[in-house]
């Protein structure tokens, strides 16, 4: 593409500033890219969310014969309990969908304000933050959660809790490694000096100002919860042992694969399309904001 | 039985036409193309047999005792017992080690041993051996199966009447003793033995066992039947689950695969190069409701839960219809298997809700239950929740709690088994004063029978009466009270399948308590083509 090169971070800031020129997210959407992503993810939202209503049987309603592909009224047979296999997965993105979008919630409020925060104080403080994420850091995020889960028994408020924390401290790397050039600018010590409260200055003044790399951040934490969750349902941490829901979907027809297998292709390829579609969504925002594609028609 | 006395080494024509009408063919088991694959196929000697089963580290090696089916297979690979259970469930002395063995009297067994029986180190087995393995069973501080032996036996009647002959005085009538000594965990052990050093009388010697992993047998020489045993080495493998078992099957890993799981059933009868088998001989698994713990003491609820359950449905729903409906009785393979002839019990949820408003529960004050299943057996999982789904019928006015345990919590001595008010069990085929006995005494699931009951007293009566009609009349009194008031729900009776590999040949397919047909009675009568 023509603008190959990366201007400064400060030209474009002023860029932004003087031309007022296209959103990021509008940006973005131009790309081949976000549009496909934005196409694939919706698609699976609205089954996840509006899937249930759709649904022919109930999530846990006995149909016929375990593990038949031919049974009248269905169209991809009976599960491993002889349920319905496209009403369960009709049934299994809300959960997942929903875990993971809270989970993405908490790990972006303490990421972003313990990012700033850490960013903004710098010395000390920005130590003691970043070194205690470091912490949760050094764990895979798989085996923190496991091991929490673990503890204290699968319970959805501690599956978000556990997936939120281990996401924490990424996203709070990638916010002040984008805050700490914002708060060296004028316009913040400009902010300062006109009196304004620390916490306005970080939230109105800094915030606004890494909102790039917050989006793309949160499209990839998005994809990696709903990744995390998925296998943690995979791996039998579920509040309820036959809940409908697309990892645990996975492991409990798994055994019977090679006779039924719409069981474990539905939700597999649900779970696929859906982390390619927000991690399509996410590389487009990154690009526009890193400055590849900018303006362009994409690819 | 019908007699008092009973020569075990011949088989009585009507014992046989008996059970084969009703346990055999009401099964359905008997394939006709294993038999011709029988006739077809010569013996040859020669090779290692790789036995695939479901274990791990709690893996146990023991004459007497076992937990996991593991277990049975490295039992039933290194010992022998006196008796062993014929395809009616008759005790024959056929692969056991009595030359014959006869009931004298309701109180007096004789057991004559086979004539050169060596055990693994070379001595021979005598009736020693016989007697000290017997006070092993009744030692209340050795970790064995034999507490519902020590309703009937004293250490001191048993007596050696010369090297090769044991007479069993038993301290109260039993005229199904023989059956007793075809128990598969009362096999004979060299005396001293210390459930550590594995010396049995078997076709195939350990040679080592790394729990979770591996035994490996090999072929004893001075085995009594050798001219029937046909490999070199046996080796026995743990898999972690069922799937990796199955999976090793089909890749050609081992060349048994022992209890695989109903999903993979037609996906492994499809393959050419592999035989499935399936058993069924009486097995079970249950809902417990201890009748002294609230609500279940009251007998009400107890029989407003029975019917809730729609069994025709749990039985296709967790076993995909492999077994056989089962109402609330034990002891299948028993020629008294309901006596009475109770019709089927069935769903009836206008009764139930009847009984549960008797008991005080309604809408307004719904019954609130916890079920609970341990994660480590497949079919009580599906059953829990088959249950808790088929009670959402009475519309509120029972909400059961269905909940998987960690199976080590489980089953431990303070866990949900045993200690809860309502939980699940299984339990292999039996005959019912068996059955009984086990329920009662070794593991107590119900705290039956009642206080008020003759139950105990029925049973003792039944087991010293030799008059078989008489013994069904009380047998039908004990059945009539525990399907009025008792504390199991028994929905179906499953049926067990092992696949192998079709180059294994004269595989027995009949009804049998153990897989594979007992081990193949430890690896013998079997044989690569």
């Amino acid at each position: 593409m023509s603008e190959a090169v990366k201007p400064p971070q400060d030209l474009v800031a002023e860029k932004f500033v003087d031309e007022r020129p296209p959103s990021l997210v509008r940006q973005a959407f131009w790309l081949r890219r976000t549009q496909i992503g934005a196409v694939l993810a919706l698609m699976l939202i609205s089954v996840a969310l509006v899937g249930p209503f759709l649904a022919p049987f109930g999530s846990t309603e006995y149909v016929d014969l375990p593990n038949t592909l031919s049974v009248p009224g269905t169209i991809f047979g009976t599960d491993y309990f002889g349920q319905d296999v496209l009403s369960r997965f009709l049934f299994g993105g809300r959960t997942i969908l929903i875990l993971a979008v809270l989970a993405t919630s908490i790990g972006i409020t303490l990421g972003t304000t313990l990012g700033l925060t850490a960013a903004y104080l710098r010395g000390r403080a920005d130590e003691v933050i970043m070194r205690a994420l470091d912490v949760i850091l050094s764990f895979p995020q798989v085996l923190l959660s496991l091991v929490v889960i673990s503890m204290f028994g699968p319970s959805n408020v501690l599956i978000i809790f556990t997936v939120g924390l281990s996401t924490t401290p990424r996203i709070a790397r990638i916010i002040r490694g984008a805050a700490i050039g914002v708060v060296e600018r004028d316009f913040i010590s400009a902010a300062e000096a006109l009196g304004e409260s620390r916490k306005r200055v970080v939230f109105a003044e800094v915030l606004p100002n890494v909102t790039s790399s917050l989006l793309v951040e949160m499209n990839l934490r998005l994809t990696y919860s709903v990744g995390l969750i998925a296998s943690l349902s995979f791996l039998g941490f579920t509040p309820e042992p036959n809940a409908a829901n697309w990892g645990l979907m996975i492991q409990e027809n798994r055994v019977a694969l090679t006779q039924q297998p719409w069981g474990v292709i539905l939700p597999t390829a649900a779970l696929a399309l859906m982390t390619i579609g927000t991690g399509l969504i996410g590389d487009g925002f990154s690009r526009v904001s890193a400055g590849i594609d900018r303006g362009g028609k994409g690819e | 039985m019908e007699q008092q006395e009973i020569e075990t080494s011949g088989l009585s024509r009507r014992h046989f036409i008996q059970g084969v009408s009703s346990a055999a063919l009401a099964a359905g088991i008997f394939s006709s193309s294993s038999l011709n694959a029988w006739a077809a196929s010569v013996p040859k000697k020669g090779g290692t047999l790789k036995v695939g089963v479901v274990g791990g580290a709690n893996d146990l090696y023991d004459a007497n005792y076992i937990v996991a089916k593991a277990d049975q297979a490295r039992l039933m690979s290194t010992f022998e017992t006196l008796l062993t259970f014929d395809e009616n469930f008759v005790p024959v002395t056929a692969n056991g080690l009595a030359q014959s063995a006869k009931q004298n009297s309701p109180t007096k067994v004789t057991v004559k041993l086979r004539k050169g029986v060596k055990f693994h180190d070379g001595t021979p087995m005598t009736a020693d051996d016989v007697i000290a393995t017997y006070k092993r069973l009744l030692d209340p501080s050795k970790k064995t199966t034999g507490k519902p032996l020590r309703t009937f036996l004293d250490p001191s009647g048993l007596v050696k009447l010369d090297p090769l002959t044991v007479e069993f005085n038993l301290k109260a009538p039993n005229v199904d003793f023989l059956s007793t000594l075809a128990n598969y965990t009362y096999a004979i052990a060299k005396a001293g033995y210390d459930g550590k050093t594995q010396i049995g009388t078997s076709a195939f010697s350990l040679v080592s066992f790394t729990p979770g992993r591996e035994s490996v047998h090999k072929r004893f020489k001075g085995y009594w039947d050798a001219k029937n045993v046909y490999f070199d080495e046996v080796r026995i493998i743990d898999f972690a689950d069922k799937t990796a078992l199955v999976n090793a099957l089909i890749a050609k890993q081992i060349d048994v695969a022992v209890d695989i799981p109903f999903e993979q059933f037609k996906t492994l009868k499809s393959k050419k190069y592999l035989n499935v088998i399936e058993n069924s001989a009486g097995a079970w698994l249950a809902f417990c409701m201890r009748i002294d713990i609230k609500p279940f003491d009251d007998n009400n609820v107890r029989q407003a839960m029975r019917l809730l359950v729609d069994r025709k449905q749990m039985l296709k729903r967790v076993l995909s219809g492999h077994g056989k409906m089962g109402n609330d009785l034990y002891g299948y393979i028993d020629r008294n298997y309901n006596a009475n002839g109770f019709p089927q019990r069935d769903q009836d949820i206008p009764a139930a809700l009847a009984l549960l408003k008797k008991a005080g529960y309604t809408k307004a004050n719904p019954l609130r239950v916890e079920l609970t299943a341990p994660d480590d057996t497949g079919g009580l999982i599906l059953m829990i929740q088959t249950l808790a789904e088929q009670a959402k019928k009475t519309e509120g006015v029972v909400i059961i709690d269905a909940k998987v345990i960690d199976g080590g919590t489980y089953w431990s001595a303070k866990g949900q088994y045993m200690n809860t008010g309502f939980y699940t069990t299984y339990w292999s085929g039996r005959t019912y004063l068996a059955q009984a006995a086990a329920s009662m005494d070794i593991y107590p699931e119900l705290k039956w029978p009642p206080a008020d009951s003759s139950f105990r007293a029925d049973y003792l009566k039944a087991a010293g009466t030799a008059n078989a009609k008489k013994r069904r009349e009380i047998v039908a009194r004990m059945q009539k009270e525990e399907f009025e008031k008792g504390g199991y729900i028994i929905p179906f009776f499953n049926n067990f399948a092992d696949a192998y590999s079709s180059k294994v040949k004269g595989v027995v397919v009949r009804p049998s308590q153990l897989n594979m047909d007992y081990y193949a009675h430890g690896f013998k009568n079997i044989w690569f083509d």
